[in-house]
């Protein structure tokens, strides 16, 4: 059999039986219908104020919090399905069975895609399924603007599993990693918080900080132009700051940037480490 | 190359930090023997397998396994192998098929084996359990099992009956025997001796990382002179024996006081001791055993000797 075909079969008998990942994957499945269910409610009872509740409309509904924990999800359910196997010493065992250490990356790697494609199509099935049950008008599935949406949120989705994907392989174990990959977000947003009253002239740099760069790429203003003039008028009328943001590709090459070099560090240290 | 050993390791070493965990052991395991790696807990032998499994990066020196020395040979031959690193490595929440089923698929071998595999060590009945709840002894079988998954040429056994029961050691023992059988090459780690001593072809004994000696269980007993004398004072016999230029070793024991000579001369032994006002109760040539050998070689790495007599 081949070494792909080989890879892919071991992992998915590992995840299959592998209540983690379904309650990880459960929980987020539960999210996304909480969050579509009161727009898909109110569309019924004659739909509100703003666009309606069908495509391409819908994908501003859907893609927002707290589905934009989505990736938060894809990170520990990374680090679930790939730290223990230092632990349980599994990872050592499939090399004594035959694999190279190289194989073991690249198994991962296929768990990894995996849970990307899941945790994206979650959204896009339910948002899909809401608007032919809404009964406004449906339109084309995505123009523009909610083609990058979702384009962000699948690189979004990258840059957590690789996040956690480098956390299981240098920490090694699932509570230090999850750990760890909480304790960062937190950390981080604080230093974004007080570092520019501080100098404001690292705020630009500090924007394409991992973290910086998620809350970018989940937001709604970051890809519609008119939800970003609403919000800004409203900030406007409150005194408040407006909302400025980088390029779009300037952002989703970064955390492409990002999610390379995780990925290679992941590699060489894989390759390093003894099991 | 067909007379290339199975396993030759040259000058293998490990460091870990300030740790020398293996230190330069050249050894070579033909076809066909049964070699038994033995020595104390934390002489590096489970550091050695790891280094042969490819889990453990060497410092120094290399290996050939089959006569592979490259990376991409020694994957390639681990194909022909089947091993075990310590404890049973399997995925707690999977059951005991199914973590077969991981390693048939990595060998590429048909799940019709992981059934007969269950069979031979008596896990038939309990596959579909999960392994966590396996006890001590159904984790060692289910770990033979993998092993012989594909019907491996070497079999490598890191301490298998570690933590068993005497009939779970016999039943281990027995598995061992049919493979040795069969003509398979085995490489058995151990650190207590009376557990495999009675199925090992060849030894390495090995101390704080280096081999001490290695050879077929006859070559590693010494062929020196050996006398047992027993006496009521045994320290006025040690302190007489640290003046005879004959002898090369005192050992006291709980049969008595054993003496290695340079020479056959038991009689001028005797004399010598009489001349000191020494007088033996009893003695005679001795012959060492195995377990005299390892303890000799392996002297002071053990607290009581009770872990090895036992
Ligand atoms: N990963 C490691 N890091 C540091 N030291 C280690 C590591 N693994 C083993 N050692 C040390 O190397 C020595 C040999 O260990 P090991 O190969 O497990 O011995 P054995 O299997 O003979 O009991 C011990 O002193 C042990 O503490
Ligand atoms: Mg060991």
């Amino acid at each position: 059999m081949s070494r792909p075909g080989t890879l892919l079969r071991i992992e998915f008998i590992k995840a299959r039986k592998r209540p983690a990942l379904w309650l990880t994957l459960g929980v987020f499945v539960f999210f996304t219908v909480v969050t579509v269910l009161p727009s898909l409610m109110r569309a019924m009872q004659g739909g509100g104020p703003g666009p309606p509740f069908a495509l391409p409309w819908i994908w501003r509904g859907v893609l927002q919090p707290p589905i934009n924990m989505g990736p938060f999800f894809l990170g520990a359910a990374m680090i679930l399905l790939f730290a223990p196997e230092f632990g349980w010493k599994t990872a050592r065992q499939n090399v004594i069975d035959g694999l190279a250490k190289e194989h073991l990356f690249f198994g991962k790697l296929i768990t990894f895609a995996l849970l990307v494609a899941a945790f994206f199509v979650v959204p896009i099935v339910t948002g899909v399924a809401a608007s032919i049950i809404s009964p406004e008008p449906t339109g084309t599935f995505a123009r523009g603007p909610e083609l990058n949406h979702m384009f962000g949120y699948a690189v979004v989705l990258c840059l957590w599993g690789s996040v956690g994907f480098l956390l299981a392989a240098t920490i090694r174990a699932s509570g230090g990693a999850l750990g760890i990959m909480f304790l960062y977000f937190l950390v981080e947003n604080m230093v974004t918080s007080i570092v520019p009253a501080w100098n404001p002239a690292l705020e630009r740099y500090l924007n394409f900080l991992p973290t910086q760069l998620f809350d970018t790429l989940t937001r709604i203003e970051f890809y519609y132009p008119d939800a970003l003039a609403l919000a800004n008028e409203q900030r406007a009328a409150m005194g408040q700051r407006l909302l400025e943001f980088p390029e779009y590709w300037a952002v989703v090459s970064a955390v492409l940037a990002y999610v390379a070099l995780f990925m290679g560090v992941s590699f060489v240290t894989m390759r390093k480490r003894d099991l | 190359m067909p007379d290339s050993p199975v396993i030759q390791t040259f000058e293998l070493s490990k460091q870990f930090r300030e740790v020398r965990a293996v230190d330069r052991v050249s050894i070579a395991v033909e076809r066909g023997q049964v070699f038994g790696f033995l020595g104390p807990n934390g002489s590096g032998k489970t550091t050695t397998i790891g280094m042969l499994m490819g889990i453990i990066t060497p410092t120094a020196g290399s290996f050939a396994l089959f006569g592979a020395s490259d990376a991409k040979g020694h994957l390639a031959a681990r194909a022909r192998v089947g091993a075990t690193l310590e404890t049973p490595n399997f995925y707690p929440y999977m059951s005991g098929r199914d973590n077969l089923r991981v390693a048939a698929t990595i060998k590429d071998v048909g799940s019709d084996r992981i059934d007969e595999c269950l069979e031979i060590v008596g896990l038939a009945g309990r596959g579909r359990h999960r392994f966590r709840t396996y006890s001590l002894g159904m984790k060692q079988r289910l770990a033979l099992a993998a092993t012989m998954l594909n019907d491996p040429e070497l079999v490598i056994l890191d301490e298998p009956a570690n933590g068993l029961d005497p009939q779970g050691m016999k039943e281990v023992r027995d598995i061992i025997r049919i493979l040795a059988d069969r003509g398979k090459t085995i490489f058995l780690s151990s650190h207590l001796l009376w557990e495999v001593e009675r199925m090992c072809t060849h030894v390495a004994i090995v101390r704080k990382g280096q081999v001490m000696k290695v050879g077929t269980v006859a070559e590693i007993v010494s062929e020196q002179v050996r006398a047992l004398v027993r006496v009521e004072d045994t320290g006025a016999l040690e302190a007489a024996l640290a003046d005879y230029p004959d002898a090369t070793g005192v050992q006291t024991t709980d049969e008595g006081t054993v003496v290695s000579l340079k020479s056959d001369d038991l009689a001028g032994l005797n004399r010598y001791l009489a001349a000191r006002g020494i007088y033996v109760s009893h003695l005679a040539r001795h012959q060492q055993t195995l377990e005299d050998a390892f303890i000799e070689l392996t002297q002071g790495d053990y607290g009581s000797m009770t872990e090895i007599a036992s």
